[in-house]
């Protein structure tokens, strides 16, 4: 797994408090939400809030959400084109 | 019989604001009633449109029409196809056109109209406006009818609470179907002229986007929005009020975001059945105030409240302290039932579905206050050898709210129940504790 995944898969752990989840339980293709991790609205904006204090990007609903948060693959792509630290 | 108007004039310049330019009122009632010269001639219509702007035009469109707005409680095709059950003569309306098995009618792909005179339409006081659903505390979904009259009366004790005017500017980040979106975010606008804006901004720096679309805006929010807002890293513009509600505010989180924001923030408490009831500024105070025209009492230790233009009488779940009629202190909620992102549900009930599952031999749902603060959510403790995690959620994602769903389930052996077979909280505390600190 790139680094950055397993960055952000971390981040995802420690965010949301999914104990007994490791990183390596994400699979990086895998849905965040619904049905994959089966995140909800309420994640999307903790998730929001450590991305923009860790890598100082704002998430947009126009950056189709859906998409960057649609596995933790699109998720790392989307902070790695955008991140401003 | 009485009648108020659909629509409070203001200015000619903008009422419904956007990223695309808005609308003005005479804009938007030529939309409205082009909209409602296209409607099939039903008694309800579902309010499926997620825009704000759309769900005003389809709002408006139904009232001219002597129709009733269904708001469902969440947009899944089981909670529609209930609706729609429940109410045989419907149709939905939607955003954009999309496959769905009621008839449906998409607002957003109305072509604009020409301006010229339009009318300000009146409606009858006793016209059942809208329809709202709750859950009772055993699942059930229950309607609420609200009359027009009503919520015209409801949307004035707001203006009279708030001091709220054509000059203010409301953005809201709560679905206009939920109750307090509905009053704060449809009524309002509409009974004081007050600008709105047509999206439903999520994220903090969307949020920010909305609020800076034009002067002394108001933000109308959740406590998970307030949050998020307080601890990121965007820049406000000068905020008018903020008025918060759906969940109860934790003070602590007012008081960090009256210092980040520089604004007061307000609190509502209220619910589907009443409409809001009294504020308080949560920062500074615990006590809350009545709005205008409302009162509490006490009757065999179960509190009502009273509206003085009615006299009717509701009863509240919440245990409170009357200070007097028009004050009082909330002393918590009956144990059963939760709360969350404004949606409400019994335990009881959602412990039984978790039971139903095929693979679960027992198991319960818990809520449970995130150490750091203020947002409950929901665990599970289940006996299930033959389940992962993960097909317990899913399973249970098909059944409830997702906003319910266990954010943590721990997988047991059994669970303390007693000789009776009932599990005291007590009990499953103690297991939790120990499950966590493992």
């Amino acid at each position: 797994m790139p680094e950055l995944e397993q960055e952000v898969g971390s981040m995802i752990i420690e965010t949301l408090n999914l104990d007994g989840l490791g990183v390596h339980d994400i699979d990086p293709e895998q849905p965040l939400f619904g049905d994959g991790l089966g995140l909800d609205s309420i994640d999307a904006l903790e998730l929001s809030l450590a991305i923009s204090r860790r890598y100082g990007v704002q998430i947009h609903a126009d950056d189709d959400v859906i998409d960057v948060f649609a596995s933790l693959r699109s998720l790392s792509e989307f902070i790695r084109d955008n991140r401003q630290r | 019989m009485k009648r108020f108007p659909l629509l409070v004039p203001r200015d000619p310049g903008m009422w419904i604001f956007d990223h695309q330019g808005g609308l003005t009122q005479s804009e938007f009632l030529h939309r409205v009633h082009s909209l409602a010269d296209e409607l099939p001639a039903r008694r309800h219509a579902v309010m499926l449109t997620k825009g704000r702007r759309e769900f005003l035009i389809a709002f408006c469109a139904a009232m001219m029409r002597g129709q009733t707005a269904l708001l469902p409680v969440n947009d899944t095709d089981g909670a529609v196809a209930e609706l729609a059950g429940s109410f045989p003569d419907s149709y939905a309306m939607l955003d954009a056109a999309r496959t769905l098995t009621l008839e449906s009618v998409a607002v957003g792909s109305l072509p604009a109209s020409d301006g010229g005179h339009v009318d300000f339409p009146d409606i009858p006081a006793d016209h059942v406006a809208a329809i709202l659903q709750t859950s009772g505390s055993t699942g059930e979904p229950r309607a609420h009818e609200k009359t027009w009259g009503e919520m015209v009366i409801g949307a004035r004790r707001w203006q009279e609470r708030f001091a709220i005017d054509a000059t203010d500017y409301l953005v809201a980040t709560v679905p206009a179907q939920h109750m307090f979106g509905f009053e704060a975010s449809i009524m309002l606008p509409l009974q004081t002229g007050a600008g709105v804006y047509g999206g439903q901004p999520f994220y903090p720096a969307d949020i920010a986007g909305a609020l800076g679309l034009a002067n002394d805006p108001t933000l109308i929010t959740t406590p998970v929005h307030l949050r998020a807002c307080t601890r990121g890293t965007v820049d406000w513009p000068l905020i008018r009020r903020i008025i918060c509600s759906t969940a109860r505010l934790d003070s602590r989180l007012a008081e960090q975001c009256e210092a980040k924001m520089r604004v007061r923030v307000s609190e509502i408490f209220g619910s589907t059945e009443t409409g809001a009831i009294a504020s308080r500024r949560t920062a500074v105070a615990d006590r809350w105030r009545c709005l205008d025209g409302i009162n509490v009492e006490l009757r065999d230790s179960v509190a009502y409240i009273r509206y003085s233009e009615s006299g009717g009488a509701v009863r509240l779940d919440d245990t409170i302290e009357v200070v007097d009629k028009s004050r009082f202190d909330l002393r918590g909620r009956p144990t059963d039932m939760v709360k969350i992102a404004g949606k409400r549900a019994s335990m009881t009930d959602l412990s039984l579905r978790l039971n139903r599952i095929d693979g679960i031999e027992d198991g319960v749902l818990l809520c449970c206050e995130t150490p750091d603060d203020d947002i409950d959510r929901l665990i599970a403790l289940v006996v299930a050898p033959t389940l992962s995690t993960r097909q317990i959620r899913s399973r249970l994602a098909r059944e409830i709210d997702p906003v319910f769903l266990p954010r943590r389930v721990f997988h047991v052996t059994r669970l303390p129940r007693n000789a009776t077979g009932k599990l005291s909280a007590h009990d499953a505390r103690i297991l939790v504790d120990r499950l966590t600190r493992r």
